[in-house]
């Protein structure tokens, strides 16, 4: 484990979180058996990207890829990166397939990567839309990892 | 090889306990060497090579960090064996990294385990559901015999690759540098 980059990871897992926990339980078309939300506007997280658990879920890999420096965890993570952030792709592709016309729409108000078209005007920011219990999920989910990863992975995350 | 800094006495738990790399096991093995530390202080000094690289002892350094000690521990310097030697960051080919790593052909074998595991993952989440092989699949299948399918792969794979990845010995990349310790984490 690199000792220096402990503090960023310590930054960088509260967006994670944020996106894992507000993307699971946020109504969105690119979830299983959502397609038929594709003509309702996007809303919440789904303003900020249209894939907030897949980036979570990259960017939490991507964190401990870095971290960790060994082979083992280059592989695991690696793959979770892999299979997280083409995933996004590919649902996109299969929800293009699906959906046809209604898809593109939705896809021109929102993107992948988060915050890019909020930037690119397409769309904007309300943080009320996420809903005061699933920022405060997310946060309690923040704290219960950072003060639970020593006694539950063995590994504290605070650096030496 | 060696030269000594600090006291050595024998410590009757620590290295047994480390035989093992396996990220499953170290949990607990640290928090056994925790509580051996809390009992009889630190009765054995850590290998480092003069770079300041740990070679043996990362379960006591670990144990350390998680009691939050901040005080100097003891080191035995093992002098000509610098990264230049591969006895810290390079390949495990030394007999102290065999040694300490316990490295065999289970080894190599668990190794082969987690990236057979990484393909089928990636795989059927990537190669099945991502492409029209999910289409081709729903028409054989039904799309409920599809999703009943799917989701009892996806369990198989997710439980195969983290314990595949939890039994892969323990190979540094670019983890010791700058002080890090070798312990994985998720």
């Amino acid at each position: 484990m690199l000792e220096w980059w402990k503090p960023v990871a310590i930054i960088l897992m509260l967006p994670a979180s944020l996106l894992v926990v507000v993307g699971l339980t946020t109504p969105n078309p690119t979830s299983i058996a959502q397609e038929g939300r594709v003509r309702q506007p996007p809303q919440g997280i789904v303003r900020v990207t249209r894939h907030p658990f897949l980036t979570g879920v990259g960017l939490w890999a991507v964190v401990h890829l870095i971290g960790n420096g060994d082979v083992a965890s280059l592989v695991f993570f690696a793959t979770w990166a892999i299979v997280a952030l083409a995933g996004t792709v590919s649902i996109d592709a299969k929800r293009r397939r699906l959906l046809g016309g209604a898809w593109e729409p939705f896809a021109a108000q929102t993107s992948i990567v988060p915050f890019a078209a909020i930037a690119a005007g397409r769309n904007r920011f309300i943080p009320r839309e996420i809903g005061l219990w699933r920022w405060a999920i997310a946060l309690l989910a923040y704290v219960l990892m950072l003060f639970g990863h020593a006694p539950i992975v063995g590994v504290s995350p605070s650096p030496v | 090889m060696a030269g000594r800094t600090g006291r050595a006495v024998a410590d009757p738990t620590a290295d047994t306990l480390c035989e093992q790399p396996a990220a499953s096991q170290r949990g607990r093995y640290i928090k056994r060497i925790a509580a051996s530390i809390l009992k009889w202080g630190w009765t054995s000094p850590v290998l480092a090579d003069e770079h300041g690289g740990l070679i043996a002892g990362h379960c006591r350094v670990a144990a350390g960090a998680m009691l939050g000690l901040t005080v100097p521990i003891p080191v035995i310097v093992a002098h000509g064996c610098g990264p230049e030697a591969h006895c810290l960051c390079g390949e495990p080919t030394s007999t102290l990294r065999a040694a300490e790593h316990g490295f065999s052909h289970s080894g190599e074998r668990a190794v082969l385990s987690l990236l057979l595991a990484a393909l089928f993952f990636t795989g059927i989440h990537l190669g099945i559901a991502g492409t029209q092989m999910r289409d081709r699949a729903i028409g054989m299948l039904g799309e409920k015999g599809y999703r009943v399918a799917f989701a009892i792969a996806s369990v198989i794979g997710l439980v195969w690759f983290v314990a595949a990845y939890n039994r892969a010995p323990y190979f540094v990349t670019w983890g010791c540098s700058n002080g890090g310790s070798r312990l994985r984490s998720s």
